[in-house]
């Protein structure tokens, strides 16, 4: 096979790509070269299936469009990119889930959707449509005043430090009423307790004058959520709301929200790193990696068919799937640090699937289907075919296997 | 023992078989122990009869929500909880209430702890060389500077990562890898149980199978005993032999764990069951949530509740009617499992 020459500007022979699944990059001189295949954007368009520039709406109303988003924060005198080229709509009524390890960027994505990114935090290119407004444009705290918490509200993941320690939490819920909505205090009053009604509160009056600190967690998760509730928001963004929780108040809060958002139709973000959590609440599912969106599609596309190597990685890295005779896999090394530039694919130097391309290109968004799509080189024609883990194979009929089973037990013990 | 008794109890089934097996004798075992707080002049029991017993060289998971007591059972047996009552006995010796200074130093040399909070346990001031050899300081457990260091750099590459690491300070690494630090600080110690404290809840999903693996790997490799302490049972049944599921100061059931997910008969632990999350859009859209309501036992002073056994190494927490149910649902559905796991066995 012949080395393709990047210095030129000449057409490259789509064929001439190489691809060695087992070959570590390192064999590949990096600097000059490297950087010079990046600004060679024409190797994109060998991609046939590659997907276009604009992100396919379906036809469904966005409430939500996110264009090509890029942001940094300034620490240092340096500037590190953080979020880089992401684009990605959100839908009227659906719930979106983001899903991405610690440090992947997805907190800080959807903080730029109520304008809280930190002080040292700047947009640097891209927009973000809601509204009729182009929200990356918003700078003065006044702008932003009558959409956040009016018509997107955030939910944090821990209550205890999301309510004032120092206040009743009849007053913090009534201080929102009295101010978005412009209530007196009375009537703030009456219907605060039909928000903590609305939230499964029980014995709501007698609970109006309690401080955060009489609540048990998952209580104080409820009534962050009748904050929350309060402005009726069109969007509500739910960042890890139940990280802090256990498992069996962290499947009622889950419910809780999947009710409400029925109720209100309400659009719902929510953002977690459990890939398991979001099977139940999510319509769609973006899994995030350094910054960037590298898979999204429906629940089902990415449970049922995950294309991209780091989501085959967090689904078999779940503890429910693991079986006790072989050791649990998961993701080697460290998500990218953003101090230094990332070249290629930023999950790569982690990947077991990594081929030599990913480590000179970012790769494009492939298109899988109408709604699934997936940027990694794997699903490019011409890369080598890989199956995806044995884990996660047949994970439809395994799973359905050891509900069934359980469904069982659980029956008996009802007819008793 | 009167005539018409349905089940024996936890503890008369674990005298026998102690009196039958006396070289299985268990490495830690709980005996009525209470555990109580004050606070001002209340004094609040928490936890009250708590028979349980930890054999060595197995992993036994202790699953509840917050505010069970299961932390505060873990921590009573490294004496940071006072007991005030019954007896915590250690290799048949009791750790618990007053005890010779002698005994108490040797207790917390073989009683190791792993803490849920690997960023807030470790001192963000000291780098990981002193972290991990504090211990072995404490204790004397080295003749000279060289073996220590020895001691250490083993250790570090015990837990996978490179021993250039020991010069650095905690904040300068990654969560997994802080809670593999946590890990070695106990481990270092060489003892011969170790309480884990929710070591991975506030770990990543994808890196809490670092952690699960390391402490697994300690368990075959030093024949280690582990308490594991943890609320998500999806976690616990990977890692144990046996779990202990706990609820108000209660252990309602205690089984295998391949067995708990078989047929869990206490209402609690279905309802953990049902909690965990599956990775499935379809299976999950039609799940119901079993809510648990300690309110449905009807447990009065004439018919009181106790841990029996159901089957073989399965004991359930049930006063004498729930009991007659919960037989004979192991009797209608305990059949066919067992039979279903057998084929299959053998098809392999």
């Amino acid at each position: 096979m012949k080395k393709w020459d990047l210095k030129k500007t000449e057409k490259i022979d789509k064929n001439e790509l190489e691809y060695d699944i087992n070959a570590p990059i390192r064999t590949l001189s990096a600097g000059e070269i490297v950087r010079q295949a990046r600004e060679q954007e024409e190797l994109y368009r060998f991609s046939d299936n590659a997907f276009p520039d604009d992100v396919d709406s379906r036809g469904k109303d966005a409430i939500l469009k996110v264009r090509h988003l890029s942001l940094g924060f300034l620490s240092h005198g340096k500037k590190t990119h953080v979020i880089r080229d992401v684009s990605i709509d959100v839908f009227q009524g659906e719930t979106l889930a983001i899903v991405g390890e610690s440090g992947s960027g997805k907190s800080v994505f959807t903080k730029t959707f109520t304008g809280m990114l930190d002080s040292n935090g700047f947009i640097d290119g891209g927009s973000i449509e809601f509204g009729g407004k182009d929200l990356a444009k918003l700078k003065t705290e006044k702008d932003w005043l009558g959409i956040r918490g009016k018509r997107i509200s955030t939910i944090f993941q821990d209550p205890m430090t999301s309510l004032n320690p120092l206040l009743t939490i009849g007053f913090q819920i009534t201080e929102v009423l009295r101010l978005h909505r412009g209530m007196d205090k009375k009537t703030a009053k009456a219907e605060a307790i039909e928000l903590l009604r609305r939230v499964r509160i029980p014995e709501a009056e007698k609970r109006f004058n309690d401080f955060p600190y009489q609540y048990s967690g998952g209580m104080r998760q409820r009534v962050v959520i009748a904050i929350a509730l309060a402005c009726n928001p069109e969007i509500l963004i739910c960042d890890e709301p139940t990280t802090a929780l256990d498992v069996t108040v962290q499947a009622q809060i889950i419910k809780l929200i999947k009710d409400l958002q029925r109720e209100y139709k309400w659009t719902v973000i929510f953002i977690t790193h459990d890939l398991g959590v979001v099977a139940n609440i999510a319509d769609r599912v973006a899994v995030m990696y350094g910054g960037q969106i590298v898979e999204y599609g429906t629940a089902e596309d990415v449970f049922y068919n995950p294309a991209h190597p780091y989501t085959w990685a967090l689904l078999s890295s779940l503890p429910q799937l693991g079986s006790k005779e072989d050791p649990l896999v998961y993701i080697r090394g460290n998500p990218p640090s953003f101090i230094e530039e990332i070249i290629g694919d930023s999950f790569a130097p982690r990947n077991e699937y990594s081929l030599k391309i990913d480590f000179i290109l970012d790769p494009p968004m492939f298109k899988i289907s109408d709604t699934h799509f997936a940027k990694t080189w794997l699903l490019d024609k011409r890369a080598p075919a890989v199956e995806p883990p044995k884990i996660i194979q047949n994970l439809r009929q395994r799973m359905q296997e050891s509900a069934d089973e359980l469904k069982r037990e659980l029956k008996v013990g009802e007819a008793k | 023992m009167s005539e018409n008794k349905l089940a024996r109890t936890y503890l008369e089934v674990m005298e026998e078989f102690i009196k039958a097996h006396p070289e299985k004798d268990p490495l830690i075992k709980f005996r009525d122990v209470q555990i109580g707080f004050r606070r001002g002049i209340d004094f609040r029991i928490v936890i009250q009869n708590l028979n349980l017993d930890i054999f060595k060289g197995e992993i036994l998971g202790l699953v509840g929500e917050s505010g069970s007591g299961k932390t505060t059972i873990g921590r009573s047996i490294n004496r940071i909880y006072p007991t005030s009552g019954g007896e915590i006995l250690y290799n048949n010796v009791k750790i618990n209430g007053k005890i010779p200074h002698d005994r108490e130093r040797n207790m917390k040399k073989n009683i190791q702890m792993i803490f849920q909070d690997p960023s807030a346990s470790l001192n963000e001031r000291a780098n990981v060389d002193y972290v991990v050899s504090e211990g072995l300081r404490a204790f004397h457990l080295y003749k000279d500077e060289n073996e220590r260091v020895e001691k250490v750099v083993s250790m570090m590459h015990k837990i996978g990562l490179p021993p250039e690491f020991l010069k650095r300070y905690p904040h300068e690494f990654s969560g997994g890898q802080r809670q593999r630090i946590g890990v070695a600080r106990c481990m270092v110690m060489e003892p011969e149980f170790v309480i884990a404290d929710e070591p991975i809840s506030a770990l990543d999903v994808s890196i809490r199978a670092q952690v699960l693996n390391l402490i697994k790997e300690f368990q075959v490799s030093d024949q280690l005993t582990v308490l594991f302490i943890a609320h998500d049972l999806s976690v616990v049944r990977y890692i144990s032999d046996r779990i202990a599921v706990i609820n108000n100061g209660k252990i309602v059931e205690l089984c295998h764990a391949d067995r708990l997910f078989e047929l869990p008969l206490h209402p609690y632990t279905k309802a953990l069951l049902t909690a965990i999350p599956l990775p499935d859009p379809q299976l999950e859209a039609d799940k119901k949530i079993v809510v648990y309501n300690a309110n449905m036992h009807q447990y009065t002073d004439e018919d009181p509740a106790d841990l029996y056994e159901v089957e073989p190494n399965h004991f359930v927490r049930a006063n004498q009617a729930e009991l007659v149910d919960y037989l004979t649902t192991v009797k209608i559905e305990g059949g066919k499992t067992h039979g279903k796991k057998h084929s299959a066995n053998e098809s392999k």
